[in-house]
């Protein structure tokens, strides 16, 4: 050994030594671990405070965004009210306008006169057009789009509605042919939106086409048992769209070239209005152009009729639209320049028409008379449209007319009111000659074919 | 320093030495904690440096001798604890380009306050790797028998040569080389 005086110890002194080192290590290895534990609780507890502190933090943060959408929210219904309100304050003027600038067109004029009056009524069917654009189109975006579920023949609504456009073709110098396939005599659905796609392909077409012929192809089939299949081709020989443009053509604010603006007008939302009715009505619309015209396809669904209610006309063949026929028609209404402008549209229509100042003498001369067709105000004194309306319905009449509303309020729920009411239609003010003469040339159409259905029974 | 490196080092001396030199050894130390140790522990390193002088002065063995036998034994006791660090290694240059930035992140990850020696991979080729060690407790000895024991883990002891050049005064930092023959 290196050692002078090595240590003396015993084996025994010597295990127990050892036993008492490694009794000493044990326990401090369990001291080590409590410590760690310890610091382990310490460390789970602060990190569940942080979570805690986050899921206030979200929760505050939550319903600060929710305040905010809320907010925004009010903003968007805000405007969108003011919106309405001033598309209703604008049109109400604007109905004085066109209808007594479409009186002053009857009147003896030199030609300067004509031509400056033509600009003015020109400019005013545009100023009305882009108001009922902009109007419908927040309506749909905002998702307020109500379509109404009311029966009618597809076929007179096509007829009525290319009629419309008849004047303005002619008056270019183009053929406007109405193809109609193998169409039912009733479906149900809202016609009135049908007719606006319809009258706004059209209109397109005939505008951009200078020389030629606008066709206009109808048919459709069954698809299942309660769902029929409206297709709609409208072809031009008009001067095409140019493919870049295609893409685009439905979108809101587009137009083929930015030069078509000054050339040819129109607000860019009418295509964008018809794409949202065509799927909200279960179809689409699609476009193909080329240097020699363009054809717009669309399709729409409509539910199918098993068999057409007694008050829908019977189905009407083609070129069955007959010259206005001579009607009993009513007026109600007690604003003296709407009685003036109306009075004299009618006239032009060759219809005389009776004339009552308010709505309780409305009811009383339809009780008295034999009106075919009333033309109701909504706002008069003593009775409203809605009250003159319910009390006509009440009446027990050898033949209810068909009474159609007035009204410069342009929204849905008005209709939807005036429908309730028992009113048969709805023209918003200013209304034109082809509104009357639509409703004219309809109600001539229902009385022929009830006289029809007469005469065979 | 971690209890493990006194633990293992008094069980190198029981197996290598005996029980009795081993008793006598922490017996002949004025220890504070009287030599008992806990590998989960932490203590002075000046403890192990008089354990080795301890242990130097009783076999006569110089102490850089005594710890590249203990970086011998050491080796054989971490591939007997942890064969995960050994998954999917091939060779004892594989194995020490990934002490510092594999094993030491995992001894990290039990113990935070561990003060662990750098093993820093200066260049790696298929032939030769070099290290560059450094250390606050001066053990290139232990770490030269860590990296002899290395290679005769993977049986390379005929084809992989180990060569130490120490870089500075005190012998820190120290560049290991080990070349493939």
């Amino acid at each position: 050994m290196l050692h002078d005086d090595p240590p003396v110890t015993s084996p025994v002194e010597r295990a127990m030594r050892r036993a008492a080192r490694e009794r000493q290590a044990r326990q401090e290895a369990e001291a080590l671990l409590e410590k760690k534990s310890l610091e382990l609780y310490h460390t789970n507890e602060k990190l569940r405070l942080q979570a805690q502190e986050l899921e206030d933090l979200v929760r505050v943060r939550t319903a600060a965004l929710e305040k905010a959408v809320g907010t925004a929210q009010a903003a968007a219904s805000a405007k969108s009210d003011f919106l309405a309100m001033m598309s209703h304050e604008i049109r109400t003027p604007l109905n004085g306008i066109i209808g007594l600038a479409d009186l002053l067109f009857l009147s003896p004029l030199d030609d300067e006169q004509s031509a400056q009056l033509g600009l003015l009524i020109q400019s005013s069917h545009t100023l009305l057009a882009l108001i009922n654009d902009i109007l419908d189109f927040s309506k749909i975006e905002a998702g307020h789009l109500k379509l109404e579920e009311r029966e009618f023949d597809p076929a007179l609504e096509l007829e009525s509605t290319a009629a419309m456009f008849r004047p303005t073709a002619a008056a270019k110098g183009l053929d406007l042919e109405l193809l109609l396939g193998d169409l039912p005599s009733a479906v149900r659905g809202d016609s009135h939106r049908l007719r606006q796609i319809v009258s706004n392909i059209l209109s397109n077409a005939i505008k951009f086409t200078s020389a030629g012929e606008v066709s206009v192809r109808a048919g459709g089939g069954m698809e299942g048992s309660g769902t029929w299949r409206l297709d709609l081709e409208v072809q031009d020989t008009g001067i095409g769209i140019p493919q870049a443009s295609v893409p685009h053509l439905f979108e809101p604010f587009s137009q083929a070239d930015s030069s078509t603006t000054r050339k040819f007008g129109g607000t860019g939302l009418g295509l964008a209005i018809c794409k949202r009715l065509a799927e909200a009505m279960g179809g689409g619309i699609s476009v193909e152009s080329g240097p020699g015209g363009s054809a717009f396809h669309f399709h729409v669904r409509f539910d199918a009729v098993a068999s057409p209610s007694s008050s829908s006309p019977a189905a009407a063949g083609s070129g069955h639209l007959a010259s206005p026929c001579q009607l009993s028609i009513l007026l109600a209404e007690d604003n003296a320049i709407n009685q003036t402008v109306a009075l004299s549209l009618l006239g032009r229509l060759g219809q005389r028409t009776h004339l009552a100042q308010t709505g309780r003498k409305a009811v009383e001369m339809i009780a008295a008379g034999d009106y075919d067709l009333v033309f109701m105000d909504m706002q008069m004194p003593e009775m409203d449209g809605i009250e003159a309306t319910k009390s006509v319905r009440r009446l027990d009449l050898k033949k209810q007319p068909r009474i159609i509303a007035l009204t410069a309020n342009a929204f849905e729920a008005d209709r939807e009111r005036c429908l309730a009411a028992g009113m048969d239609g709805f023209i918003s003010k200013p209304f034109r000659l082809e509104d009357l003469r639509r409703q004219v040339c309809d109600t001539c159409l229902k009385c022929q074919a009830g006289a029809g259905r007469v005469a065979e029974g | 320093m971690k209890g493990i490196v006194f633990t293992k080092f008094i069980e190198m001396v029981e197996e290598e030495f005996s029980i009795d030199t081993a008793e006598e050894m922490i017996g002949a130390c004025d220890l504070p904690n009287g030599g008992s140790y806990t590998s989960v522990g932490t203590y002075d390193h000046r403890e192990l440096v008089a354990l080795l002088l301890q242990l130097s002065k009783m076999s006569g063995r110089p102490v850089p001798d005594l710890l590249r036998a203990y970086g011998n034994f050491l080796f054989g006791q971490f591939a007997q604890l942890y064969p995960g660090f050994f998954d999917g290694v091939t060779s004892s240059l594989a194995f020490a380009a990934q002490i510092d930035d594999v094993i030491h992140v995992e001894v990290l990850k039990l113990y935070p306050d561990a003060q662990l020696p750098r093993f820093q991979t200066v260049s790696w080729t298929a032939d030769e790797l070099k290290l560059l060690y450094r250390s606050d407790r001066h053990l290139g000895d232990l770490a030269e028998g860590l990296l002899e024991a290395c290679i005769a883990h993977f049986g390379e002891a005929g084809s992989v040569s180990l060569r130490r050049e120490n870089l500075a005064e005190l012998g820190e930092p120290v560049c290991f080389t080990m070349t493939r023959r």
